[in-house]
């Protein structure tokens, strides 16, 4: 039979070892790494400016802003799609497949026929990248 | 004496007729009381873990977090309270955890758990609790006329054409497990704010819709009467709405009135309560006299006019403490707007509050503002406040 005293240091022995023994399943199970297959691949894209604006444009004049992007990623960037909020914007992409290290161009176009005072547009670029959304913006004070 | 007494009984016909057209919408009983606990408030800033976000967005707050829809890039994001990511979740697309729809315009967690989004175009998306979509519904609108068949002589303003969403404040309450309401604005060329006495006195101002049949069921409540006292009050036409599932109440407010008016779930005015701004200043508002046509004057009346009234805003109700919090815009104060606190009806607190501000929700003591954003230097935040005299 144990003593009094013995059983409690046989129950702290106990308890310390478990202890242990559970944070050494939790850093085992950090430990392991995801099969090549769950492992997802995405490009990269990164724009030199998404905010591009003007000082005062004439009322009806067509104003054309310039966004550059890098894939500075190792994996080819695919442009799904860029979309305008306004019909008054149209858009030109250099191109929709953009190997790596290389640069493409958006370019957006902006009829201020029918717009006055402090006008914003955005467009919606969607890219195969983690991020996936991004949004380019151009702003103009339009006057009569 | 036979005369004596038609007399009377044409009089009680007459005056019962006059409630009768006037509906049962603002004729209960004034409840207004005072008693200020409060002189101001220690405003906190709560600053948001940057992100890739579009920054057009909105926040809402459940149980414990503060999520931000951004409305553009389709993604739901859950901070904790300290402004630290937890999650990020759904985005544009067709996935089966992702939200199909180019723009979201409206939100609500519904009691079941569930996320109700509304999209541009009369689209209603519904997903689990887990993000997963659920359903998709376009609302079925009762559009038996056209817009160009509608006349002054046959224009009800029940007709479902003259109206759509009020994308402005797109505020969705649920109302019981498979209804909601949500604002609408009449733009009928015949029937709207810029032209139309009718609109002022008749129109509608939210509609409801069954998430089970699609279709919008009935159109709800009025403008508040004190736009009748004007000829055209165009730049001022916005109204709040709160409903509480608890209490099956729906509070009301609008611009130009400081009353608060109540209603049980048949949409007849309980009661209404209410005080004017402390800091409000002047409420000369600008009657607009340019007719349909003139959107410029309009527009510069909204910019240069409006800004130099003071008006009521937004609302939010917290039901357990039968708890209102409304904001309103202070008239020449490019910095301040003010904010009232209601408790049980009674004015408990009315201080200064930052330009524009809106609470949407409360976590434990704390009280959150809407989200203040900066899509130039990405960073979002939002302001947070305790109120410190109220058990």
């Amino acid at each position: 039979m144990l003593s009094r005293t013995g059983f409690y240091i046989f129950v702290c022995v106990l308890g310390f070892l478990l202890s242990c023994n559970t944070a050494k399943k939790e850093k085992n199970e950090t430990k392991i790494k995801p099969t090549p297959k769950e492992i997802t691949k995405y490009a990269d894209l990164v724009f030199d400016r998404k905010l591009v604006k003007f000082d005062s444009v004439k009322k009806g004049k067509m104003v054309s802003a310039k966004y550059v992007f890098t894939n500075p990623s190792t994996d080819t960037l695919k442009l799904d799609y860029v979309n305008p909020e306004c019909i008054c914007t149209s858009y030109n992409v250099s191109s929709h497949v953009i190997p790596p290290n290389q640069k493409g161009e958006i370019t957006l176009n902006l009829d201020t026929t029918h717009k006055i005072g402090e006008t914003k547009i955005n467009a919606v670029v969607k890219a195969n990248t983690k991020t996936k959304f991004y949004k380019i913006m151009l702003k103009v004070n339009v006057i009569d | 004496m036979r005369i004596v007494y038609i007399f009377i009984c044409l009089t009680i016909t007459v005056s019962c007729n006059k409630v009768k057209s006037d509906g049962n919408f603002f004729n209960a009983k004034n409840l207004s009381k005072k008693r200020i606990l409060i002189d101001s408030i220690m405003m906190d800033t709560l600053n948001f873990e940057a992100v890739d976000s579009s920054f057009d967005g909105f926040l809402r707050i459940d149980d414990k977090n503060i999520n931000f829809i951004d409305s553009r890039f389709g993604w739901f994001f859950t901070f904790d309270v300290n402004g630290q990511l937890i999650s990020k979740n759904l985005g544009q697309g067709a996935g089966p955890k992702e939200i199909n729809t180019g723009f979201i315009d409206a939100y609500t967690k519904l009691s079941n758990g569930k996320h109700m989004f509304i999209g541009s175009g009369y689209d209603v998306h519904i997903h689990n609790e887990d993000f997963e979509r659920e359903k998709i519904l376009i609302m079925q609108w009762d559009l038996k006329n056209e817009a160009n068949e509608i006349t002054p002589d046959n224009l009800n303003p029940e007709m479902h054409r003259l109206y759509s969403p009020d994308y402005s404040n797109f505020n969705l309450q649920e109302i019981s497990t498979n209804e909601i309401y949500f604002p609408i604005l009449a733009k009928h060329r015949f029937f709207n704010k810029l032209n139309s006495k009718r609109y002022f006195e008749e129109s509608r101002i939210l509609a409801k819709l069954n998430l089970d049949s699609k279709k919008i069921e009935s159109l709800e409540g009025r403008k508040s009467r004190e736009y009748l006292k004007y000829s055209f009050l165009s730049n001022y036409d916005f109204f709040d709405y709160q409903h509480s599932l608890k209490n099956e109440k729906t509070f009301v407010t609008y611009e130009v009135d400081s009353l608060i008016y109540v209603y049980d779930k048949n949409f007849s005015n309980l009661y209404s309560f209410g005080n004017s701004g402390k800091h409000i200043g002047n409420t000369d508002f600008y009657e607009y006299k340019g007719g349909i046509n003139n959107e410029k004057e309009f527009m510069e009346a909204f910019i240069n006019e409006k800004s130099r009234t003071g008006f009521y805003k937004n609302m939010k109700y917290f039901e357990d403490e039968d708890m209102l919090i409304r904001t309103y815009y202070i008239g020449d104060s490019r910095t301040q707007d003010g904010m009232q606190v209601y408790i049980e009806n009674e004015l408990i607190a009315d201080v200064r509050v930052p330009k524009n501000f809106k609470v949407i929700g409360r976590i434990g003591d704390y009280f959150y503002s809407n989200v203040v954003t900066n899509e130039e230097d990405n960073y979002f935040k939002c302001y947070k406040f305790k109120l410190e005299n109220v058990k």
